[in-house]
């Protein structure tokens, strides 16, 4: 089946989901049919994407320049037994 | 469109514990990133926070990125959107405050120049101003349904149909234009 088909309800919540917009347990039960029901799973895929794109089309802001150098830091301390590769 | 061929294959390499792979992505976003968080947050000193826990995040969920279901570009920012209105919940349970900020998507000033950003544009004008509003609350300023309900004081299920109406038919209008 479709997404397209899903009662509008249940649509509905993926989208809210997809914005970040549910409270804690609204998201525990989005997650619950997102887990179970691939109908689900593609309708909350498609509202990321659509929700992302507010985000993607935004301009650039230019970030301090030593935020670079700390998250390159931060993520080698979270694998130091990589260090040797 | 900042997304390339190159994308995936640097969530691939990072996964393969590429360290100079995040470092890539960060070159790509770390812009739009620090832009999205700013401006949820409102607070350089966040935003900043807010973008190396999402960029350690993508690091730690590189596995689970799947290019043929996202894009790079929308994958990584979920982190960030997500650790940004974290961030702003947390500062707003601190401080109880509950008054908007001013609406970027009502005066398109959140979209970039460029073919992306034009798109993004002409479809949000396209929407009613009130789902303009909600979508503006919901995603920029991360509140949930519940509270925007309670702030605009109508009732959460018309919020929700509002909100879901505003990303349907963003998702048409950008639907042609993606592909």
């Amino acid at each position: 089946m479709s997404h397209e088909d899903l009662p509008i309800e249940i649509a509905a919540l993926l989208s809210a989901h997809a914005l970040g917009a549910l409270e804690p347990d609204e998201a525990e039960e989005a997650e619950r049919l997102i887990a179970g029901s691939e109908a689900c799973r593609e309708a909350f895929e498609d509202a990321l994407e659509t929700a992302a794109a507010l985000a993607v089309a935004m301009a650039d802001s230019e970030p301090p320049p030593d935020l670079r150098a700390r998250i390159m830091v931060a993520v080698r301390e979270l694998r130091p037994e990589d260090e040797s590769r | 469109m900042s997304s390339s061929d190159s994308d995936p294959a640097l969530v691939a390499r990072c996964t393969a514990g590429d360290v100079d792979a995040l470092g890539d992505l960060y070159d790509q976003f770390g812009g739009r990133a620090y832009a999205l968080a700013r401006r949820i947050t409102g607070d350089d000193a966040s935003a900043e926070a807010v973008v190396e826990a999402a960029f350690l995040d993508a690091w730690r969920e590189a596995f689970s990125f799947d290019p043929a279901r996202a894009r790079v570009s929308a994958w990584l920012l979920g982190f960030v959107h997500r650790r940004a209105v974290d961030a702003v919940r947390g500062e707003r349970r601190r401080t109880a405050g509950v008054a908007a900020r001013s609406g970027a998507l009502e005066t398109g000033e959140a979209a970039a120049a460029g073919a992306e950003g034009e798109a993004v544009r002409a479809a949000l004008a396209q929407l009613e101003p009130e789902e303009r509003r909600v979508l503006e609350l919901a995603y920029f300023e991360g509140y949930t349904q519940a509270e925007i309900a309670e702030l605009l004081g109508e009732p959460a299920a018309s919020v929700a149909s509002t909100l879901h109406s505003a990303l349907m038919t963003l998702r048409h209008l950008l639907g042609s234009v993606r592909k």
